[in-house]
């Protein structure tokens, strides 16, 4: 069996059984071997089961009796495109990657005046034109990998996007991933992978952008490798539209910051049926820096468990985790995050923080900071917070004449604001933020 | 304006007001002073209509209206304005689009026109003024890292902004030195006029010197024991709670 006919009425785990992976489309022998080493590696590790820290509260069922089929090409004029244009920001500046249930669409694509030796294509085109620039970086976690699906990815991904930035190379363009989910005739499955090397000194700045366009049906796995050089800056921007849709979606992304490095990633989430995303960070250089912040607007009966773990492996690196997410209706939200500094890490410094405003007396949001420390000398500060809004706020700008409406949703867009303000690029900002605006003045009316 | 008939209020189930009563009329400043516990911050919450507290007998018109069955906001709207003691810090709320939205609230409610930001800029510039105070705090999250005297202003701020009909201020004069004190107290006296009333809760007299009350009643143990005019407060100050306590027999 092959992974092109993963569509069985007994779902997807059983899709697995008698599996073994197809051959690498590009021919290349390192890379089949790649697959197979990761093939190998998911038989060892097997699907998770809810009796695993990780998974408690995720419900897999949905995944992994879920019954989906490899996509089909979907053609370009399909798909409406205002529906894409509303996730761009309209800069002369984005150099943009589109993406259909997996397959690349060249017709929706824009790429130019990258600097010289800068690598912006999908990951086939790489393999095929230059496999040499790939082979060093593609699956560079997947040795210490733990999580099943990021190793099924492995094995499974048709395509994906391969952002090389060479030493001393600022770029001050966007590169602008979009992975879209349009629907199908069943549900489907795709494996987005993206693989980013920043090389010495680099700097650049990554969206990506996961839509669920209506009437999406999908499991989405994404795995993400990002390998920061040394003394490089990165901005590492993430959304994912689940909107109204059955969207199911895993994602891993991997850092790997060399000495110096400084990683500022964002996370945005809304929307969809599960969202499960998970991240870590591996110092491997002293003086590094990773800022984490995450937003999310949950409702009706939308699930988001996001995971960070970060290794604080070398001394003298920072870590920043600060989540917020606003939850409405019967939704559910778990922060789940572990700091990890180890013997000789010296001097780490790190902070989680995470807060969950519920606007219904039937969300749920779980907070789990957690910090293991075996060195001394070390700054490392947690602090979670699940609540609903403050009633002397409420009663202060009523007071004022605000009605109880508008107080929720100014106190409410406050909340939001936070986790907002400083997004750079600027239309990324105002785009993300007239959103969240709009969603949440739905959500406090209802 | 205002009529207070046989108050009886508390929390948690604690009786606190034992049967306030009071009447105000338009262009009167009312003094109530009192010994802490007296029950002076819960008479001006249960007028501005804070849930925590609980009326269980009594009735307070407003300009003929019942009050009590009226949200906070209803009671905003028809002009009826209180200066919090402790001024709520709200993050993330600009200072300035508060009071616009704030001031819309009560354009639309009178059926006017609302103001657009650049009508309103100009508003608050003018209130700004009457506050003496800078343009910078307009700017700033809504009470967030204020000292004392930044919060006790910018409420006056919104009490100029808003133009209430009876603005009740609960000890707006607490934790103020004589600079800011001074500074308050010009602003509110500018924002007298015939046709509003203040009702001004305090534990001391001082800020009486620079506002002069119509009225002075004095609060014990959830009543008026005492009513005077503005010579009851000197008379007070000398005395001292206690003493008039006992001259009452309350």
């Amino acid at each position: 069996m092959s992974a092109a006919s993963l569509l069985t009425p007994t779902g997807y785990r059983e899709s697995f059984s008698g599996f073994t992976p197809e051959k690498a489309p590009s021919g290349l022998q390192w890379f089949h071997g790649l697959r197979q080493k990761a093939y190998e590696r998911f038989r060892s590790l097997g699907f998770p089961t809810r009796n695993m820290e990780p998974w408690k509260y995720v419900p897999l069922g949905s995944v992994l009796e879920g019954a989906f089929a490899p996509p089909r090409k979907v053609s370009p004029e399909k798909i409406e495109a205002a529906e894409l244009e509303r996730y761009f920001f309209s800069s002369p500046d984005e150099n943009r990657l589109v993406f259909v249930n997996g397959t690349f669409c060249r017709e929706l694509s824009s790429v130019s005046g990258l600097p010289k030796g800068v690598v912006y294509q999908p990951l086939s085109q790489a393999l095929a034109s230059s496999p040499e620039s790939v082979r060093p970086y593609l699956g560079f976690s997947l040795a210490d990998e733990t999580n099943p699906f990021a190793v099924i990815n492995a094995f499974c991904f048709r395509d994906g996007v391969f952002l090389f930035v060479p030493d001393e190379t600022p770029v001050s363009s966007v590169f602008h991933v979009l992975w879209a989910g349009a629907g199908e005739e069943s549900p489907i499955v795709f494996y987005p992978r993206i693989l980013v090397v920043a090389g010495t000194r680099a700097c650049a700045r990554v969206v990506v952008t996961h839509a669920a366009l209506p009437g999406a049906d999908f499991f989405r796995s994404a795995v993400s490798e990002v390998y920061a050089g040394s003394g490089s800056k990165l901005e590492y921007l993430e959304r994912g539209h689940g909107g109204q849709t059955k969207a199911l979606s895993f994602a891993v992304t991997r850092f790997y910051l060399k000495e110096e490095s400084a990683l500022n990633r964002f996370l945005f989430g809304e929307g969809g049926v599960l969202n499960r995303n998970e991240t870590s960070v591996e110092f491997g250089g002293e003086n590094a820096s990773a800022f984490f912040k995450g937003f999310e607007v949950l409702k009706g009966r939308s699930q988001s468990f996001t995971h960070a773990g970060v290794c604080h492996r070398v001394p003298h690196c920072v870590s920043r985790q600060f989540y917020k997410g606003v939850l409405g209706g019967e939704s559910k939200s778990e922060f789940n995050s572990l700091v990890a500094v180890d013997k000789g890490a010296f001097g780490s410094d790190s902070n989680q923080l995470s807060r969950h405003l519920l606007l219904s007396d039937s969300a749920e949001g779980y907070a789990r900071p957690q910090l293991r420390i075996d060195t001394d000398d070390v700054s490392c500060i947690h602090g979670a917070a699940v609540g609903k809004l403050e009633k002397d706020e409420l009663f202060y700008l009523r007071s004022r004449g605000l009605s109880k409406e508008e107080a929720r949703w100014v106190l409410t867009c406050a909340f939001a604001e936070e986790a907002l303000e400083g997004l750079e690029p600027v239309e990324f900002r105002e785009r993300l933020r007239g959103w969240v605006r709009g969603e949440l003045k739905g959500m406090i009316r209802c | 304006m205002l009529v207070i008939r046989d108050l009886h209020a508390g929390i948690d189930g604690k009786e606190i007001l034992k049967g306030f009563d009071v009447e105000v009329k338009a262009g009167e400043v009312h003094a109530v002073m009192g010994p802490n516990g007296s029950g002076k911050s819960t008479l001006a919450k249960v007028l501005a209509g804070d849930e925590h507290f609980q009326v269980t007998k009594g009735e307070v018109l407003f300009r003929g209206n019942n009050l009590l069955e009226m949200e906070p906001e209803d009671r905003a709207l028809m002009g009826v304005f209180l200066a919090f003691q402790y001024p709520v810090e709200i993050p993330g709320v600009n200072n300035a689009s508060f009071l616009r939205m704030a001031y819309n609230a009560r354009r639309k409610a009178a059926g006017k026109e609302e103001a657009d930001p650049l009508e309103f800029d100009d508003i608050l510039k003018e209130k700004l003024k009457l506050v003496e105070m800078d343009e910078d705090f307009v700017n700033r999250s809504v009470n967030q890292g204020f000292s004392g005297g930044e919060k006790k202003r910018n409420e006056i701020l919104q009490m100029a902004v808003l133009d209430p009909t009876l603005a009740i201020l609960d000890e707006t004069d607490s934790g103020l030195d004589i600079d800011a004190l001074r500074v308050v107290a010009r602003g509110i006296n500018r924002l007298i006029r015939p046709d509003n009333a203040i009702v001004l809760i305090t534990h001391y007299q001082r800020i009486l010197g620079y506002i002069t009350p119509h009225f002075v009643h004095i609060l014990a143990d959830g009543r008026i024991i005492r009513s005077g005019g503005k010579d009851l407060a000197v008379e007070l100050e000398k005395k001292g709670y206690e003493k008039i306590r006992e001259e009452t027999g309350a």
